[in-house]
């Protein structure tokens, strides 16, 4: 019995002491670990999103990981921060102390964690568009995501290049971002004493927006401009079509999801996006072919990595390897930021649909 | 004044398949007392269930709608078993209902956000042929949906009115409590209730989704138009649902004419919001003694 005891007490020190030696050397390890926030939208209605841009994030850490010449390595603490500023904030509260560094998917969330991101010092890559003002106003916040004035600017360009003296119409999503985009299309056309002959608008959850292009076309357009997301976007865009319009349609997205368009008018139809080579998000995961939001998580976590891997683990660090950061190599070309967070894209693209579904560049980035 | 004219004509096509919305909405509303707010869910539900079909089942168009329909009041027999009923049982307040009902909204909503994404999925591919009348012009699904969504309302009308079984479950809506007095199946009548309000709900939803797409958010937004049709019209007469649902497109088809689209919500909700202040039975609404309430 008492050789027993004797065993039972050896047992528990060497298994508590195994334990104790076990979390030493995990701790050690994780020094050489940086960790990065990512607050992401992992349930919710943007969860598939922010599961893409996570698969993106994730495919880069691979890369940077592999890398024998890089010293330091480096992961993310994952948050799921629901769109919503609540859960955002909580998120935020919890990795604060452990991470010197976010990236963050949502303009919601990161116009929400804006002024605790600017009281902590903590530079945030914002993978998905937030506002101009949220931008601007704080430092530490680093734009990954086209604004949309820098893509309104672009559509309203070739608009008025190369359809001068049309009867130019407005469809648009009712959104601060709506309105963004027809103050530049507004204020370009005026530049070249031109106004729009008709606008209209439709909600994002508009299944219905017949009515809206009926009296849109009553108009008699020659270019309608679409700006717009979601069910309303869509089916904006095939009210257009089926109500026989077979002019111009000029919108912000690639609509090749929607076949309807392609069959009948893709010789009139043309979309301003980054123009982005997706042969290495393909390689690793063919699934993410034309998935924009993977890319933008996969260039993200590249220039968070790389500028963490230049400047060290000091938050104040990190936010000016971010300014500084010039033309770097990515699927969309060489990007650069200015002090404000502003991104760089340089290869913004004007693309007309084609009758087979593809897309062929007719307007290329300057 | 042709611009006016096609408007109305939009506004009473879309006025049909939001009548059987509003039966959806009004029979669960009326007979079971639940504000019904997984009919949202079924609205989408039923959608995509068509989309799998087709797309991951390889099936036709008409072999898929029935087994869809099929599918979608089994769901509605699902929500009445798995939720509804064990509340109704426990005796508790309509208010921890609506809040279950609104669960089921938020879980499958988010389900199909995850299972088919939030892109914007198409059932039909190619446009629809266009009929053209005085320089009015009406798509053939939109024809399609007035019809089979006029037939299906009229039709449970017409039982309502004239079958024993289903003015059972009109008279509900009135005498609840007379049902299991009168040695009737309580279950299997509230069972049936569900069953009949998801076929109703089934039958728009299959025909929307093919005209214009899924978006697995839509739900709500039908679900709020059906019950302001309901209340609009009046809680207490069938034919004023499909009144009032016809009322409030032509609405909302006639604001955009007059001001925007942008103001389709606030129209629609002040109609209910005014209706209710000055006509708190709706405009067709039966006036009851205060016993009766």
């Amino acid at each position: 019995m008492k050789k027993l005891l004797w065993v039972l007490v050896v047992l528990i020190i060497v298994a508590f002491g195994g334990r104790a030696w076990y979390l030493h050397k995990q701790s050690v390890a994780e020094k050489d670990v940086v960790k990065i926030g990512a607050l992401l939208p992992l349930t919710g209605p943007t969860a598939r999103d922010g599961m893409d841009a996570l698969a993106g994030m994730k495919i880069a850490l691979e890369e940077i990981n592999r890398d024998p010449t890089s010293n330091t390595k480096i992961d993310i603490w994952v948050e799921d921060n629901k769109f919503s500023v609540p859960a955002s904030l909580a998120a935020f509260h919890k990795l604060n102390n452990s991470v010197p560094a976010f990236i963050t998917f949502g303009a919601v969330p990161v116009n929400g964690l804006a002024s605790l991101l600017k009281a902590n010092h903590k530079p945030t890559i914002s993978l998905v568009n937030a506002e101009d003002a949220t931008i601007y106003s704080t430092p530490e916040i680093f734009r990954a995501w086209i604004s949309i004035s820098k893509q309104a600017g672009v559509i309203a360009e070739f608009v008025t290049k190369n359809f001068k003296d049309s009867r130019i119409a407005f469809l648009k999503i009712k959104s601060i971002d709506g309105d963004s985009f027809e103050n530049v299309l507004t204020t370009q056309l005026a530049g070249i004493g031109q106004e729009l002959v008709a606008k209209e608008t439709f909600a994002v959850t508009d299944i219905e927006t017949r009515n809206q292009v009926i009296k849109l076309l009553d108009k008699n357009p020659d270019v309608v401009v679409v700006y717009g997301f979601a069910q309303g976007y869509i089916a904006a865009l095939n009210s257009l079509l089926e109500q026989g319009y077979k002019g111009a349609i000029i919108t912000n997205q690639d609509v090749q999801m929607n076949h309807k368009l392609i069959a009948n008018n893709a010789a009139g139809i043309y979309f301003g996006m980054p123009n982005y080579d997706f042969s290495k998000l393909i390689k690793s995961n063919p699934d993410l072919a034309d998935n924009l939001f993977a890319a933008f998580g996969y260039e993200g976590m590249r220039i968070m990595a790389k500028v963490i891997q230049q400047n060290g683990t000091d938050s104040a660090k990190i936010r000016e390897g971010l300014a500084n950061l010039k033309d770097f190599e990515t699927g969309f070309g060489k990007i650069s930021y200015d002090e404000q967070g502003e991104i760089h894209l340089p290869n913004f693209v004007i693309k007309q649909m084609q009758a087979d579904g593809s897309a062929k560049i007719v307007k290329e980035s300057e | 004044m042709t611009l006016l004219l096609q408007l109305f004509i939009n506004g009473l096509v879309q006025g049909m398949p939001l009548a059987c919305l509003a039966v959806g909405f009004g029979l669960v509303y009326r007979s079971l007392k639940i504000f019904h707010l997984a009919m949202g869910a079924e609205f989408i539900l039923t959608g995509y269930i068509l989309y799998a079909l087709m797309n991951w089942f390889n099936m036709g168009l008409m072999s898929a709608i029935p087994l869809t329909i099929i599918l979608a009041v089994a769901f509605g027999a699902a929500i009445e078993k798995g939720v509804y009923l064990p509340f109704f049982n426990q005796k508790s307040s309509a208010g921890v209902t609506m809040i279950a009902s609104l669960g089921v909204m938020i879980i499958v909503e988010n389900v199909i956000a995850l299972i088919f994404g939030n892109n914007v999925k198409s059932i039909s591919t190619d446009l629809e042929p266009i009929y053209l009348w005085h320089g009015l012009k009406i798509t053939r699904i939109q024809l399609i949906q007035f019809l089979i969504c006029g037939i299906c309302f009229g039709g449970l009308g017409y039982l309502i009115h004239r079958s024993k079984w289903f003015k059972v479950i009109w008279a509900m809506g009135d005498q609840p409590k007379l049902v299991p007095v009168m040695g009737l199946p309580l279950n299997t009548i509230r069972l049936v209730i569900m069953c009949l309000a998801a076929f109703m709900v089934a039958v728009p939803s299959v025909l929307i989704g093919y005209d214009v797409g899924l978006e697995p958010h839509t739900g709500m937004s039908y679900l709020l138009t059906a019950s302001v049709a309901v209340f609009f019209g009046g809680l207490d007469r069938y034919w004023a649902w499909g009144i009032g649902a016809i009322c409030v497109a032509i609405l909302q088809s006639v604001v955009v004419w007059l001001f925007s689209g942008e103001w389709i919500s606030f129209v629609t909700f002040a109609i209910l919001v005014f209706v209710l202040l000055f006509k708190p039975n709706g405009l067709f609404g039966v006036r009851k003694r205060m016993e009766e309430e």
